[in-house]
């Protein structure tokens, strides 16, 4: 069943990469024909409209329902999940085992459990946005745009279900590659290829490099392990309980820890994630921000913490610094960008490395405010990335400075960007603001210094982004413009349905979060357990 | 350890021969009957099938014997003894022989673990996978060009000679008939034919001279062969001149083109330099240890307590030759001339079979030698490595002219593989290393230079290499672009394509030898690689500048797709693809037929 939740979207995209090119063949020859008989000029002319129609809906009505049948997959996972933590077995996961390079022992080896579930679900909720989202975007070639989105599902999905730390690292680096294509080939309209090229392969370079220390981390343990056990695994289950001495847990946990922090990204390697965002287009930014940088949370989570729990704790400090320095950084930035996509993206830099910060300070509660608080971010960036995409569309241009007063003209746009840009803050209701209370109640205890520090921060990202914004919709005066009528065109009813969902599903988890925290509860429970048992390893013994 | 001379020890040696008798054959077809060009290439493209076939042959027998004799002791093997009786079906056979590759495989790692030294009869097993898997390449062709679909049938493996038992062996010093051999001379003769045919479209108009460039061509597989196969220096040397004398005159052969003569004359003097350093090489290590075989030099490097300077000395001339072959750094500058004046089928030979093959024998006698395990000889070689895969890297990044770009990926490719070379010594994923990255490495060299090939032709100045001349290759040749793209991706190292099994197994290994130094920069040079290659698959996808989309454009001559439509040349593109994108998603059948390739250890 999960082999289908992974490849179903594969399939799906080369299914409706095959549907567009089978379709534009078959009404090239229609009008080759038409131009051999000498049609009338109305007779082709409506039959170009045809094609162009057909093209474009294929391929979205074969990813739609892709994404329909994932959903309703994932659905039935969830309600599961849920059943079974109100009855007495509490452990729920879905497990699939199938042998896959006997030779190193590596297995195709797929676990769903109450983490892995929450991630998954977000990243289709965003992507079925995405996908949404794009329809009314007129793409060319877009079978194969649809192909290299389902794509990137595909390799999401099966990053948050591996337990094999092989394929944990190939669906790693098969993510990055789609988005890449996004970005050349669909990115940003106003630039050249060769600029989108360099936005885009600094994505894949990051990731690539960060990636391939990883792997050497994982090689290094599969090594121990087998110089102990003499047998090739990859298996997480089998490598979580690998004996390895306090100098090499570090090394390795920095090979993991490098990997995850680029892809967050924290401050010194965040360049990837500015210029992929300010060359993409708004659907590979959503993905950007709602997959990519989600599984770097994911892999701490999953990862980093569990298999090197000692090295974790002792080098907790430094991260929690860390993570400061590189929130108040991208904070600061905030105050001085005039792209509106350089400026969501640093937002979102600042967020995440609160995120980061305090996944460092942790305990339980602290793991299930993450889970929330990721997922509020990812959601509320998203909406941003949305906003901007429509301002975008209605300007013409990115910069901030050459918006004019859209308050009081068009209706719903201003309120629901200021409902984004509060729930930065964590206005109460919101995702955010259960996430961020359980994030604080738990280190102000332990760690109050740094905890405030923190929360001055994110007020100070806040305010920033308040200050760029607010002119947007409610300062500058509105001044004369050719093109008057595409500024002040009215929301149209499908963008309002969208952004709709999104404040929806955030204030949705904001008052209920009950079932998040069910879902996550008994694994996040095993996280702790391991942050718990684990040892700050002193140095002054053995060094 | 000498055969005793026997009818069959011919046998062993066939694909040899048959390559010889075809050379005779097509001399005497030129001279005699002057035949013309297309009838050479048919004719050589069917002699190479002919020794393809026998080498397939020779494996799968080669397998069965080592079948029966690890079957005989151990009980669970026996269950996998049905495949003697099941002659009739190929796939039938594939199953029973992959689980029997695995089975013996375990017991292999078992018994290697309990002792070192391996019995002779467990070193070799199944090439049959390798008919199998690497002839799926084959199987279209097969069917539509060449009379020998039935073939494997009818000759099916221990049909001939009942009585005699098929093993490893030495054929007199010179030879040794091993399954690693066989896997890559079958690898040689499918990178021939596949040159021969991309060559036959290249050249557009008919000439009669043409036909020497098949014969040439035979000559250097042969040579290629004589090196896979070579247990003896001089068989090392004599395969090496066989190899690269020939290609003195595939580079030049089309001397209108620009850049041609260069190109030879540079690939001559300094393959004459580098043969000379060999030969020296050579005999300064008969002077140091009056041995020329290779197991006769193990058995004297492992008495002797320190290798003197002489031995030393010979070796560092011989990997200067070596080196020059290779095209390592510091030996490295004539590669992207010599490729980017040599027409391209030709620079796809010089890329795969010219450096496969040299890198066999060479791997094999630093198996059998253990000449790495010195400091110095080490350190050198790492040294030669990390360079190479450095200065291969850098130097493509800013590359304008495909040919010469995948002349410095080569370069950096076989750093890679030197790698594995070092390792060598004290890992047994070694082989296992070299054999999935030399295929993945031909894999996608054929649909690079295959999509190279299919642009341009003889007739031109030059070949349409350069990367504006495949700009927006994808909307003129749709398949043509996606199988170069999976080429390149294969050749970066993308997740899903066997490069990227090929550089797991390289980090594996080298992180398993802990040679950190050389990890560092197979992290660095694959980050570089990605750079390049990336941006060359944009490349392919972006609109040509002139064309832009009226309604002409978008309507273009009504083209059904039919199987007909692609020619040889298309079939072999796709049919790579193919092969990167299936060991790529499931390797284990690459894995388990490139670890039934081993040596024949003395």
């Amino acid at each position: 069943m999960l082999l289908i939740l992974i490849f179903l979207p594969l399939l799906g995209g080369v299914l409706s990469w095959l549907a567009s090119k089978l379709i534009s063949r078959r009404f090239d020859c229609l009008l080759q024909l038409g131009n051999d008989d000498a049609t009338t000029e109305t007779q082709l002319h409506w039959l170009t409209k045809c094609k162009l129609l057909w093209l474009h809906s294929s391929a979205v009505w074969i990813t739609g329902i892709t994404m329909v049948i994932e959903l309703i997959l994932i659905g039935y996972y969830w309600y599961q999940c849920l059943a079974s933590f109100h009855s007495t077995h509490k452990n729920w996961s879905v497990e699939t085992n199938v042998e896959w390079i006997p030779f190193l022992g590596i297995e195709f080896h797929l676990l769903l459990d109450g983490l892995s579930i929450l991630f998954v679900l977000l990243a289709l909720f965003l992507a079925s946005f995405t996908v949404f989202y794009s329809y009314k975007e007129k793409i060319a070639n877009n079978g194969l745009f649809y192909f290299f989105i389902l794509w990137s599902i595909s390799a999401m999905i099966g990053l948050l279900t591996a337990v094999d730390l092989f394929l944990f690292f190939l669906f790693w680096e098969m993510l990055t590659i789609p988005i890449y294509f996004l970005i050349v080939l669909w990115g940003r309209r106003d630039s050249n290829a060769q600029l989108r090229f360099n936005g885009a392969i600094r994505l894949v370079i990051f990731g690539q490099l960060s990636g391939l220390l990883m792997l050497i981390s994982i090689v290094s343990l599969a090594l121990i392990n087998f110089t102990h056990s003499g047998k090739w695994t990859f298996d997480y289950a089998v490598l979580i309980n690998t004996a390895i001495s306090s100098y090499v847990e570090f090394f390795l946990m920095f090979g993991f820890l490098f990997a995850f922090i680029v892809r967050l990204p924290l401050v010194p390697f965040h360049g990837w994630f500015i210029n992929a965002h300010i060359e993409s287009s708004t659907t590979s930014s959503i993905l950007i921000s709602g997959l990519v940088t989600n599984t770097a949370i994911y892999g701490i989570l999953r990862f980093a913490i569990p298999i090197f729990p000692n090295a974790s704790i002792t080098i907790a400090p430094i991260m929690v610094i860390i993570g400061l320095c590189s929130m108040y950084y991208a904070a600061l930035l905030i105050f001085g960008q005039s792209d509106i996509k350089k400026l969501i993206a640093y937002v979102h830099t600042a967020l995440m490395s609160f995120l980061f910060a305090m996944v460092y300070m942790g305990n339980s509660l602290t793991y299930q405010g993450i889970i929330i608080q990721s997922m509020g971010i990812s959601i509320l960036i998203t909406g941003l990335f949305t906003v901007s995409g429509l301002l975008i569309a209605r300007y013409q241009t990115r910069n901030i400075n050459k918006f004019v007063k859209l308050g009081g003209v068009v209706n719903y746009l201003p309120a629901f960007t200021m409902f984004f840009v509060l729930t930065t803050v964590g206005i109460p209701g919101t995702a955010n603001f259960v996430g961020n209370i359980m994030l604080v109640i738990n280190g102000f205890e332990q760690y109050p210094l740094s905890c405030a520090l923190l929360l001055i921060g994110l007020l100070l990202a806040s305010i920033a982004m308040l200050i760029r914004m607010q002119p947007i919709f409610y300062g500058l005066p509105a001044c004369k413009r050719a093109n008057f009528s595409i500024i002040y065109k009215p929301l149209s009813i499908q963008d309002r349905c969208l952004l709709i969902m999104l404040i929806i599903s955030l204030l949705v988890i904001g008052i209920y979060p009950q079932i998040i925290l069910d879902t996550s509860y008994p694994v996040i429970e095993k996280v702790t357990d391991f942050w718990k048992n684990s040892q700050v390893i002193s140095f002054k013994e053995t060094a | 350890m000498m055969a005793s001379s026997n009818f069959f020890d011919l046998y062993y040696l066939s694909p040899m021969l048959i390559i010889g008798v075809a050379i005779l054959i097509l001399l005497v077809l030129l001279l005699v009957f002057h035949v013309d060009a297309h009838l050479c290439a048919s004719f050589s493209i069917c002699s190479l099938f002919i020794a393809l076939l026998f080498t397939l042959l020779l494996g799968a027998q080669l397998n069965r014997s080592a079948i029966k004799k690890t079957a005989l002791p151990e009980k669970h093997l026996l269950l996998s003894a049905p495949v003697t009786t099941e002659k009739n079906s190929i796939h039938g056979n594939k199953v029973d022989a992959k689980q029997i590759a695995l089975n013996e495989k375990n017991r292999l790692t078992d018994k290697e673990k309990n002792q070192n030294s391996a019995s002779q009869p467990l070193i070799t097993s199944s090439i049959i996978l390798s008919a199998i898997n690497v002839g799926k390449g084959l199987t279209s062709q097969e069917n539509s060009k060449t009379p020998f679909t039935g073939e494997i049938r009818y000759k099916q493996p221990g049909s001939i000679h009942k009585k005699h038992v098929w093993q490893p062996t030495y054929i007199t010093a010179l030879f040794t008939s091993d399954a690693y051999a066989l896997l890559y001379t079958g690898l040689i003769i499918i990178i021939s034919i596949v040159t021969a045919s991309f060559a036959s479209s290249w050249f557009k108009t008919h000439n009669i001279n043409q036909g020497l460039f098949y014969l040439l061509l035979l000559f250097s597989v042969l040579g290629g062969i004589i090196l896979v196969y070579s247990s003896h220096l001089i068989s090392l040397f004599i395969g090496i001149e066989l190899l690269s004398v020939p290609l003195i005159g595939l580079i030049g052969f089309q001397y209108t083109q620009n850049n041609s003569i260069e190109a030879t004359i540079k690939y001559m003097i300094l393959s004459a330099v580098a043969t000379g350093f060999l030969l020296l090489g050579i005999a300064f290590y008969y002077a140091a240890t009056g041995e020329l075989t290779f197991s006769g030099l193990s058995f004297q490097l492992s008495t002797q307590p320190e290798p003197s300077a002489l031995l030393l000395t010979g070796v560092c001339l011989m990997l200067v030759g070596i080196g020059f072959k290779l095209s390592l750094v510091p030996f490295q500058l004539w590669l992207p001339d010599v490729f980017q004046g040599a027409p391209t089928a030709v620079s796809l030979f010089l890329s795969t079979v010219g450096k496969l093959s040299v890198f066999c024998a060479i791997a094999r006698l630093f198996l059998l030698a253990p000449i790495v395990n010195n400091d110095s000889i080490q350190f050198i070689v790492a040294i030669m490595a990390f360079t190479s895969i450095l200065f291969g890297n850098c130097f493509a990044l800013m590359q304008e002219n495909i040919k010469r770009l995948v002349a410095y990926a080569s370069i950096t490719n076989y750093g890679y593989l030197f790698v594995a070379l070092i390792a060598v010594q004290y890992q047994v994923l070694a082989l296992e290393t070299i054999g999935i990255y030399l295929i993945s490495y031909v894999l996608s060299n054929i649909c690079v230079f295959g999509a190279i090939n299919l642009e341009s032709s003889a007739i031109q100045t030059r070949d349409r290499d350069s990367v504006m001349d495949l700009r927006g290759l994808f909307w003129r040749k749709p398949v043509v672009a996606t199988t170069m793209a999976m080429g390149l991706l294969s050749l970066a190292g993308i997740p899903l394509t066997i490069g990227f099994m090929g550089r797991f197994l390289l980090l594996l290994l080298s992180v398993t030898a802990q040679l950190w130094w050389l990890v560092a920069a197979i992290v660095i040079g694959s980050v570089f690689g990605l750079y390049f290659y990336l941006r060359l698959i944009i490349n392919l996808y972006l609109r040509p500048a002139t064309k832009e989309n009226s309604l002409k454009s978008i309507i273009e001559p009504c083209q059904r797709f039919h199987v007909r439509m692609l020619n040889m040349n298309e079939i072999i593109l796709v049919v790579s693809a193919f092969a990167i994108l299936l060991c790529g998603i499931y390797p284990q059948l690459l894995l388990s037929l490139v670890s039934s390739a081993r040596y024949l250890i003395p």
